[in-house]
Protein backbone atom coordinates (compact mmCIF):
# COMPACT_ATOMS: atom_id res chain seq x y z
CA UNK A 1 0.00 0.00 0.00
CA UNK A 2 1.03 3.49 -1.09
CA UNK A 3 2.04 5.90 1.34
CA UNK A 4 -0.44 8.78 1.49
CA UNK A 5 1.30 12.71 1.81
CA UNK A 6 -0.91 16.21 2.14
CA UNK A 7 1.10 18.99 1.36
CA UNK A 8 0.95 22.46 2.92
CA UNK A 9 2.82 25.40 1.64
CA UNK A 10 1.88 28.98 0.95
CA UNK A 11 4.05 28.47 -2.45
CA UNK A 12 2.82 26.49 -5.10
CA UNK A 13 6.15 26.44 -6.96
CA UNK A 14 7.19 24.66 -4.13
CA UNK A 15 4.32 22.19 -4.51
CA UNK A 16 4.56 21.65 -7.97
CA UNK A 17 8.43 20.86 -7.00
CA UNK A 18 7.60 18.38 -4.28
CA UNK A 19 4.87 16.89 -6.94
CA UNK A 20 7.43 16.17 -9.46
CA UNK A 21 9.78 14.86 -6.56
CA UNK A 22 6.84 12.36 -5.61
CA UNK A 23 5.35 11.68 -8.85
CA UNK A 24 8.69 9.75 -9.59
CA UNK A 25 8.03 6.93 -6.57
CA UNK A 26 5.15 4.74 -6.92
CA UNK A 27 5.00 4.36 -3.03
CA UNK A 28 4.20 7.73 -2.29
CA UNK A 29 0.60 9.31 -3.47
CA UNK A 30 0.25 13.09 -3.17
CA UNK A 31 -3.29 13.21 -2.27
CA UNK A 32 -4.07 16.68 -1.34
CA UNK A 33 -2.27 20.38 -1.35
CA UNK A 34 -3.18 23.56 0.68
CA UNK A 35 -1.93 27.04 0.55
CA UNK A 36 -1.82 27.66 4.47
CA UNK A 37 -2.53 25.77 7.69
CA UNK A 38 -5.81 26.73 8.33
CA UNK A 39 -6.77 25.07 4.80
CA UNK A 40 -4.57 22.45 5.43
CA UNK A 41 -6.56 21.16 8.26
CA UNK A 42 -9.51 20.81 6.44
CA UNK A 43 -7.21 18.79 4.07
CA UNK A 44 -5.97 16.62 6.66
CA UNK A 45 -8.85 16.22 7.93
CA UNK A 46 -10.15 14.91 4.61
CA UNK A 47 -7.91 12.90 3.42
CA UNK A 48 -6.09 11.36 6.53
CA UNK A 49 -2.79 10.84 5.21
CA UNK A 50 -0.23 9.25 6.53
CA UNK A 51 2.40 11.89 6.43
CA UNK A 52 1.46 15.96 6.52
CA UNK A 53 4.04 17.89 4.75
CA UNK A 54 4.07 21.05 6.82
CA UNK A 55 5.99 24.58 5.89
CA UNK A 56 6.41 26.82 8.85
CA UNK A 57 5.99 30.50 7.70
CA UNK A 58 2.87 30.32 5.83
CA UNK A 59 0.20 33.34 6.05
CA UNK A 60 -2.91 33.45 8.37
CA UNK A 61 -1.93 30.40 9.90
CA UNK A 62 2.01 29.44 10.40
CA UNK A 63 3.00 25.48 10.73
CA UNK A 64 3.83 25.82 13.93
CA UNK A 65 0.26 26.93 15.23
CA UNK A 66 -1.10 24.50 12.61
CA UNK A 67 1.13 21.45 13.89
CA UNK A 68 -0.29 21.87 17.28
CA UNK A 69 -3.80 22.44 16.59
CA UNK A 70 -3.39 18.40 14.34
CA UNK A 71 -1.84 16.86 17.31
CA UNK A 72 -4.27 18.36 19.69
CA UNK A 73 -7.29 16.59 17.72
CA UNK A 74 -4.78 13.66 16.70
CA UNK A 75 -1.75 12.72 18.56
CA UNK A 76 -1.13 10.39 15.86
CA UNK A 77 -0.31 12.41 12.97
CA UNK A 78 2.83 12.21 11.30
CA UNK A 79 4.14 16.09 10.51
CA UNK A 80 7.34 15.96 8.70
CA UNK A 81 8.40 19.89 8.86
CA UNK A 82 9.33 21.39 5.49
CA UNK A 83 10.52 24.81 6.02
CA UNK A 84 13.69 27.08 4.31
CA UNK A 85 14.29 28.04 7.97
CA UNK A 86 16.07 25.97 10.79
CA UNK A 87 16.33 28.95 13.80
CA UNK A 88 16.45 26.99 16.95
CA UNK A 89 13.13 28.56 18.31
CA UNK A 90 11.30 26.72 15.19
CA UNK A 91 13.10 23.21 15.61
CA UNK A 92 12.46 23.11 19.70
CA UNK A 93 9.06 24.41 19.33
CA UNK A 94 7.80 21.92 16.63
CA UNK A 95 9.51 18.94 18.23
CA UNK A 96 7.55 19.82 21.46
CA UNK A 97 4.48 19.77 19.88
CA UNK A 98 5.33 16.48 18.61
CA UNK A 99 6.27 16.71 14.91
CA UNK A 100 8.30 13.42 13.62
CA UNK A 101 10.86 15.32 11.54
CA UNK A 102 11.94 18.30 10.42
CA UNK A 103 14.26 18.75 7.04
CA UNK A 104 15.31 22.16 4.77
CA UNK A 105 13.80 22.88 1.29
CA UNK A 106 17.50 22.93 0.15
CA UNK A 107 17.03 19.26 0.53
CA UNK A 108 17.91 17.16 -2.61
CA UNK A 109 14.13 15.25 -3.56
CA UNK A 110 15.75 11.96 -2.01
CA UNK A 111 16.30 12.94 1.40
CA UNK A 112 12.22 14.17 1.13
CA UNK A 113 11.73 10.81 -0.09
CA UNK A 114 13.96 8.87 2.77
CA UNK A 115 12.18 11.43 5.35
CA UNK A 116 9.11 10.66 4.13
CA UNK A 117 9.40 7.35 4.26
CA UNK A 118 10.94 7.29 7.93
CA UNK A 119 8.18 9.29 9.34
CA UNK A 120 5.55 7.16 7.80
CA UNK A 121 7.12 3.81 9.09
CA UNK A 122 7.29 5.37 12.90
CA UNK A 123 10.48 6.78 13.18
CA UNK A 124 11.64 10.86 13.54
CA UNK A 125 13.93 11.83 10.75
CA UNK A 126 15.48 15.62 10.72
CA UNK A 127 18.65 16.31 8.00
CA UNK A 128 21.89 17.13 9.21
CA UNK A 129 21.83 20.99 9.26
CA UNK A 130 18.79 20.25 12.17
CA UNK A 131 21.12 18.03 13.90
CA UNK A 132 23.65 20.24 14.05
CA UNK A 133 20.65 22.80 15.65
CA UNK A 134 19.76 20.24 18.16
CA UNK A 135 23.44 19.03 19.08
CA UNK A 136 24.06 22.69 19.90
CA UNK A 137 21.16 23.34 22.00
CA UNK A 138 21.73 20.07 23.59
CA UNK A 139 25.66 20.55 23.97
CA UNK A 140 25.12 23.92 25.57
CA UNK A 141 23.47 22.95 28.46
CA UNK A 142 20.10 23.91 27.10
CA UNK A 143 19.03 20.59 26.93
CA UNK A 144 15.88 21.74 24.78
CA UNK A 145 14.73 24.07 27.51
CA UNK A 146 13.49 27.00 25.93
CA UNK A 147 12.80 28.77 29.58
CA UNK A 148 9.57 30.46 29.57
CA UNK A 149 9.05 33.64 27.18
CA UNK A 150 6.54 36.15 26.93
CA UNK A 151 4.98 33.95 24.49
CA UNK A 152 4.56 31.38 26.40
CA UNK A 153 1.59 33.43 28.43
CA UNK A 154 -0.61 33.35 25.44
CA UNK A 155 -2.88 30.47 24.48
CA UNK A 156 -3.32 28.70 21.35
CA UNK A 157 -6.26 31.09 20.43
CA UNK A 158 -4.35 34.06 21.18
CA UNK A 159 -1.59 33.26 18.90
CA UNK A 160 -3.50 32.48 16.38
CA UNK A 161 -5.13 35.92 16.95
CA UNK A 162 -1.42 37.63 17.32
CA UNK A 163 -0.16 36.41 13.50
CA UNK A 164 -3.92 37.61 11.61
CA UNK A 165 -3.98 41.38 13.72
CA UNK A 166 0.31 41.33 12.14
CA UNK A 167 -0.86 40.48 9.39
CA UNK A 168 -3.06 43.57 9.00
CA UNK A 169 -6.64 41.92 8.62
CA UNK A 170 -9.37 43.89 10.22
CA UNK A 171 -11.13 43.28 12.91
CA UNK A 172 -14.30 42.14 11.13
CA UNK A 173 -12.59 39.32 9.05
CA UNK A 174 -10.50 38.02 11.90
CA UNK A 175 -13.96 37.62 13.65
CA UNK A 176 -15.04 35.65 9.92
CA UNK A 177 -12.24 33.79 9.66
CA UNK A 178 -11.93 32.30 13.46
CA UNK A 179 -15.94 32.33 13.28
CA UNK A 180 -16.47 34.47 16.87
CA UNK A 181 -17.81 38.21 17.75
CA UNK A 182 -16.38 41.37 16.75
CA UNK A 183 -16.58 41.69 20.60
CA UNK A 184 -14.30 38.43 21.52
CA UNK A 185 -11.56 39.10 18.91
CA UNK A 186 -11.38 43.14 20.62
CA UNK A 187 -11.36 40.83 24.37
CA UNK A 188 -8.82 39.12 23.29
CA UNK A 189 -6.84 41.43 21.38
CA UNK A 190 -6.76 43.21 25.20
CA UNK A 191 -5.62 40.29 26.65
CA UNK A 192 -2.53 39.86 24.39
CA UNK A 193 -1.25 43.13 24.77
CA UNK A 194 -1.81 43.11 28.48
CA UNK A 195 -0.08 39.99 28.53
CA UNK A 196 2.79 41.32 26.43
CA UNK A 197 2.74 44.82 27.75
CA UNK A 198 2.10 45.99 24.47
CA UNK A 199 0.41 49.25 23.56
CA UNK A 200 0.13 50.08 19.78
CA UNK A 201 -0.38 47.61 16.80
CA UNK A 202 3.06 48.65 15.72
CA UNK A 203 4.84 47.14 18.55
CA UNK A 204 2.71 44.01 18.73
CA UNK A 205 3.36 43.49 14.58
CA UNK A 206 7.57 43.67 15.34
CA UNK A 207 6.92 40.89 18.79
CA UNK A 208 5.43 38.96 16.18
CA UNK A 209 7.79 38.72 13.34
CA UNK A 210 10.70 38.39 16.20
CA UNK A 211 9.03 35.46 17.50
CA UNK A 212 8.36 34.29 13.70
CA UNK A 213 4.70 33.80 14.20
CA UNK A 214 4.73 36.10 11.08
CA UNK A 215 6.93 36.93 8.23
CA UNK A 216 8.09 40.20 6.61
CA UNK A 217 6.81 38.83 3.36
CA UNK A 218 3.41 38.94 4.02
CA UNK B 1 13.35 39.97 -35.92
CA UNK B 2 11.54 37.83 -33.41
CA UNK B 3 10.83 34.75 -35.33
CA UNK B 4 7.24 33.44 -33.42
CA UNK B 5 7.69 29.55 -34.29
CA UNK B 6 11.47 29.20 -32.95
CA UNK B 7 11.07 28.28 -29.51
CA UNK B 8 12.21 30.39 -27.15
CA UNK B 9 15.24 28.47 -24.12
CA UNK B 10 14.91 29.19 -21.30
CA UNK B 11 17.59 28.77 -18.07
CA UNK B 12 16.45 28.12 -14.81
CA UNK B 13 18.31 29.44 -11.57
CA UNK B 14 17.65 29.28 -8.02
CA UNK B 15 19.15 27.42 -5.72
CA UNK B 16 16.23 25.01 -3.66
CA UNK B 17 16.31 21.49 -6.05
CA UNK B 18 12.62 21.85 -5.57
CA UNK B 19 11.91 25.13 -6.92
CA UNK B 20 13.66 24.39 -10.22
CA UNK B 21 11.77 21.19 -10.94
CA UNK B 22 8.48 23.29 -9.89
CA UNK B 23 9.54 26.14 -12.26
CA UNK B 24 9.87 23.40 -14.82
CA UNK B 25 6.47 21.99 -14.12
CA UNK B 26 5.03 25.28 -14.09
CA UNK B 27 6.46 26.21 -17.67
CA UNK B 28 5.95 23.08 -18.93
CA UNK B 29 2.20 23.46 -18.34
CA UNK B 30 2.13 26.26 -20.11
CA UNK B 31 2.65 24.79 -23.68
CA UNK B 32 3.59 26.92 -26.37
CA UNK B 33 7.30 27.39 -27.29
CA UNK B 34 8.64 27.33 -23.99
CA UNK B 35 11.48 25.19 -23.68
CA UNK B 36 13.37 24.69 -20.26
CA UNK B 37 17.19 23.92 -21.43
CA UNK B 38 18.77 23.62 -18.24
CA UNK B 39 18.93 24.44 -14.69
CA UNK B 40 21.80 25.57 -12.17
CA UNK B 41 21.92 26.27 -8.61
CA UNK B 42 24.32 29.11 -8.50
CA UNK B 43 25.31 32.21 -9.90
CA UNK B 44 28.65 30.85 -10.94
CA UNK B 45 27.11 27.56 -12.35
CA UNK B 46 24.50 29.63 -14.95
CA UNK B 47 27.17 32.06 -15.99
CA UNK B 48 28.73 28.85 -16.85
CA UNK B 49 25.64 27.65 -18.64
CA UNK B 50 24.76 30.89 -20.21
CA UNK B 51 28.62 30.79 -21.67
CA UNK B 52 28.10 27.58 -23.41
CA UNK B 53 24.47 27.15 -23.88
CA UNK B 54 23.12 31.41 -24.88
CA UNK B 55 19.80 30.81 -23.57
CA UNK B 56 17.21 33.41 -24.72
CA UNK B 57 15.97 33.73 -21.51
CA UNK B 58 17.23 33.25 -17.63
CA UNK B 59 14.41 32.91 -15.44
CA UNK B 60 16.24 33.53 -11.70
CA UNK B 61 16.04 33.82 -8.47
CA UNK B 62 18.44 36.68 -7.18
CA UNK B 63 19.10 35.21 -3.27
CA UNK B 64 21.64 33.01 -3.81
CA UNK B 65 24.01 31.19 -1.89
CA UNK B 66 28.00 31.71 -3.17
CA UNK B 67 27.83 34.36 -5.43
CA UNK B 68 25.57 37.42 -5.68
CA UNK B 69 22.66 36.98 -7.39
CA UNK B 70 22.80 40.86 -9.58
CA UNK B 71 26.88 39.95 -9.64
CA UNK B 72 25.73 37.28 -11.71
CA UNK B 73 23.52 38.59 -13.96
CA UNK B 74 26.23 41.62 -14.66
CA UNK B 75 28.84 39.33 -15.17
CA UNK B 76 25.81 37.24 -17.68
CA UNK B 77 24.90 40.14 -19.67
CA UNK B 78 28.25 41.24 -20.08
CA UNK B 79 29.42 37.98 -21.95
CA UNK B 80 26.32 37.77 -24.25
CA UNK B 81 23.57 41.10 -24.26
CA UNK B 82 21.49 39.40 -26.26
CA UNK B 83 20.26 37.23 -23.43
CA UNK B 84 17.57 38.41 -21.23
CA UNK B 85 16.97 38.05 -17.43
CA UNK B 86 13.91 37.92 -15.38
CA UNK B 87 13.95 38.04 -12.11
CA UNK B 88 11.75 36.14 -9.56
CA UNK B 89 11.39 36.82 -5.88
CA UNK B 90 9.17 36.43 -2.76
CA UNK B 91 9.81 40.48 -2.33
CA UNK B 92 11.05 42.88 -3.96
CA UNK B 93 12.94 46.33 -1.60
CA UNK B 94 13.33 49.16 -3.39
CA UNK B 95 17.52 48.34 -3.40
CA UNK B 96 16.94 45.66 -4.83
CA UNK B 97 15.06 46.81 -7.67
CA UNK B 98 17.85 49.48 -8.01
CA UNK B 99 20.59 47.31 -8.47
CA UNK B 100 18.92 44.70 -10.28
CA UNK B 101 17.21 47.61 -12.81
CA UNK B 102 21.21 49.21 -12.86
CA UNK B 103 22.20 45.52 -13.84
CA UNK B 104 19.81 45.23 -17.17
CA UNK B 105 17.32 42.80 -16.00
CA UNK B 106 14.56 42.86 -18.35
CA UNK B 107 11.58 41.66 -16.07
CA UNK B 108 10.21 41.49 -12.68
CA UNK B 109 8.08 38.23 -11.14
CA UNK B 110 6.78 38.30 -8.14
CA UNK B 111 6.40 35.10 -6.46
CA UNK B 112 2.68 35.75 -4.93
CA UNK B 113 1.97 36.55 -8.25
CA UNK B 114 -0.19 34.03 -10.24
CA UNK B 115 2.14 31.56 -12.02
CA UNK B 116 0.10 30.96 -14.93
CA UNK B 117 1.28 34.61 -15.95
CA UNK B 118 4.83 33.18 -16.02
CA UNK B 119 4.84 32.04 -19.62
CA UNK B 120 3.51 35.64 -20.67
CA UNK B 121 6.52 37.42 -18.78
CA UNK B 122 8.84 34.65 -20.13
CA UNK B 123 7.65 35.92 -23.40
CA UNK B 124 7.35 39.26 -23.27
CA UNK B 125 11.10 39.74 -22.19
CA UNK B 126 12.01 37.21 -24.79
CA UNK B 127 10.34 40.21 -27.60
CA UNK B 128 12.60 42.61 -26.04
CA UNK B 129 9.32 44.11 -23.67
CA UNK B 130 9.62 44.47 -19.92
CA UNK B 131 7.62 42.86 -17.50
CA UNK B 132 6.71 43.13 -13.97
CA UNK B 133 4.22 41.25 -12.06
CA UNK B 134 1.14 43.78 -11.31
CA UNK B 135 1.81 43.88 -7.20
CA UNK B 136 4.81 45.48 -7.94
CA UNK B 137 4.19 47.88 -10.88
CA UNK B 138 4.38 51.15 -9.28
CA UNK B 139 7.30 50.61 -7.70
CA UNK B 140 9.11 49.04 -10.43
CA UNK B 141 8.12 52.24 -12.69
CA UNK B 142 8.72 54.48 -9.77
CA UNK B 143 12.50 52.95 -9.42
CA UNK B 144 12.98 52.70 -13.01
CA UNK B 145 12.46 56.46 -13.35
CA UNK B 146 14.77 57.45 -10.74
CA UNK B 147 17.18 55.26 -12.64
CA UNK B 148 16.86 55.97 -16.09
CA UNK B 149 16.51 59.72 -15.40
CA UNK B 150 19.53 62.06 -15.91
CA UNK B 151 18.05 64.77 -13.73
CA UNK B 152 17.01 62.87 -10.41
CA UNK B 153 16.85 66.04 -8.83
CA UNK B 154 13.53 67.03 -10.85
CA UNK B 155 11.64 63.92 -9.97
CA UNK B 156 10.11 63.82 -6.52
CA UNK B 157 11.50 60.70 -4.26
CA UNK B 158 8.78 58.29 -3.43
CA UNK B 159 9.60 59.21 0.28
CA UNK B 160 11.41 62.57 1.83
CA UNK B 161 13.22 62.18 4.52
CA UNK B 162 10.05 63.61 6.80
CA UNK B 163 7.97 60.73 5.09
CA UNK B 164 10.64 58.38 6.35
CA UNK B 165 10.78 59.84 10.43
CA UNK B 166 7.65 59.95 9.99
CA UNK B 167 7.15 55.97 9.28
CA UNK B 168 9.41 55.27 11.97
CA UNK B 169 7.79 56.94 14.39
CA UNK B 170 4.86 55.11 13.68
CA UNK B 171 6.46 52.06 13.58
CA UNK B 172 8.16 52.52 17.16
CA UNK B 173 4.86 52.37 18.00
CA UNK B 174 3.89 56.16 19.14
CA UNK B 175 0.42 57.33 19.12
CA UNK B 176 -0.53 60.51 16.44
CA UNK B 177 -0.93 62.72 19.60
CA UNK B 178 2.98 61.56 20.04
CA UNK B 179 3.88 62.13 16.66
CA UNK B 180 1.89 65.17 16.32
CA UNK B 181 4.27 66.88 19.35
CA UNK B 182 7.41 65.97 17.80
CA UNK B 183 6.33 67.24 14.44
CA UNK B 184 4.93 70.57 16.05
CA UNK B 185 1.78 70.11 14.20
CA UNK B 186 -2.09 69.20 15.00
CA UNK B 187 -3.10 65.72 15.37
CA UNK B 188 -5.13 66.19 12.31
CA UNK B 189 -2.35 67.15 9.74
CA UNK B 190 -0.40 64.27 11.25
CA UNK B 191 -3.12 61.54 10.92
CA UNK B 192 -4.13 62.95 7.43
CA UNK B 193 -0.31 62.90 6.52
CA UNK B 194 0.12 59.27 7.67
CA UNK B 195 -2.80 58.38 5.31
CA UNK B 196 -1.22 59.92 2.40
CA UNK B 197 1.81 58.31 3.00
CA UNK B 198 0.15 54.75 3.62
CA UNK B 199 -1.70 55.18 0.75
CA UNK B 200 1.64 56.40 -1.68
CA UNK B 201 3.32 53.38 -0.46
CA UNK B 202 0.61 50.68 -0.97
CA UNK B 203 -0.44 49.97 2.86
CA UNK B 204 -3.75 49.83 4.34
CA UNK B 205 -2.75 49.23 7.67
CA UNK B 206 -0.17 49.68 10.29
CA UNK B 207 1.55 45.84 10.56
CA UNK B 208 2.05 46.25 6.97
CA UNK B 209 3.61 49.84 7.08
CA UNK B 210 5.98 48.51 9.81
CA UNK B 211 6.70 45.44 7.65
CA UNK B 212 7.29 47.82 4.81
CA UNK B 213 9.67 50.02 7.31
CA UNK B 214 11.44 46.92 8.42
CA UNK B 215 12.31 46.21 4.75
CA UNK B 216 13.16 49.50 3.48
CA UNK B 217 15.35 49.42 7.00
CA UNK B 218 13.47 52.47 8.06
CA UNK B 219 12.83 50.49 11.17
CA UNK B 220 14.47 48.03 13.42
CA UNK B 221 12.65 44.98 14.72
CA UNK B 222 14.48 45.22 18.21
Amino acid sequence: MSIRVVAIDDHSVFREGLRLVLDQYEDIELVGEAGNGREGIEVVAREKPDVVIMDVNMPGLNGIEASRKLLSADSDVKILILSAYSNRRFVTELFRAGVRGYILKESAGEEVIRAIIAVAGGDSYICPKIANVIIKDYAEGGGIDLGKTAIDSLTIKERELLQLLAEGISTKEVAVLLSVSIKTVDARRRSIMTKLGISSMAKLTKFAIREGITSLEF
Amino acid sequence: MVDDSKQIRVLIVDDHEMIRGGLRTIIKRQGGNITVVEEAESGERAIELCKCLAPDVVVMDIKLPGMDGIDAIKTILALNNRIKVLVISANFANHVVDRALDAGVSGFFCKGSGWRELGTAIEAVYRDQSYCSESIADLIKERAGQIAGDSDADKPALLSARDCDMIRLVSEGLSINEIAKVFGRSPKTIDNKRREIMARIGVSSIPELVKYALREGISDLY
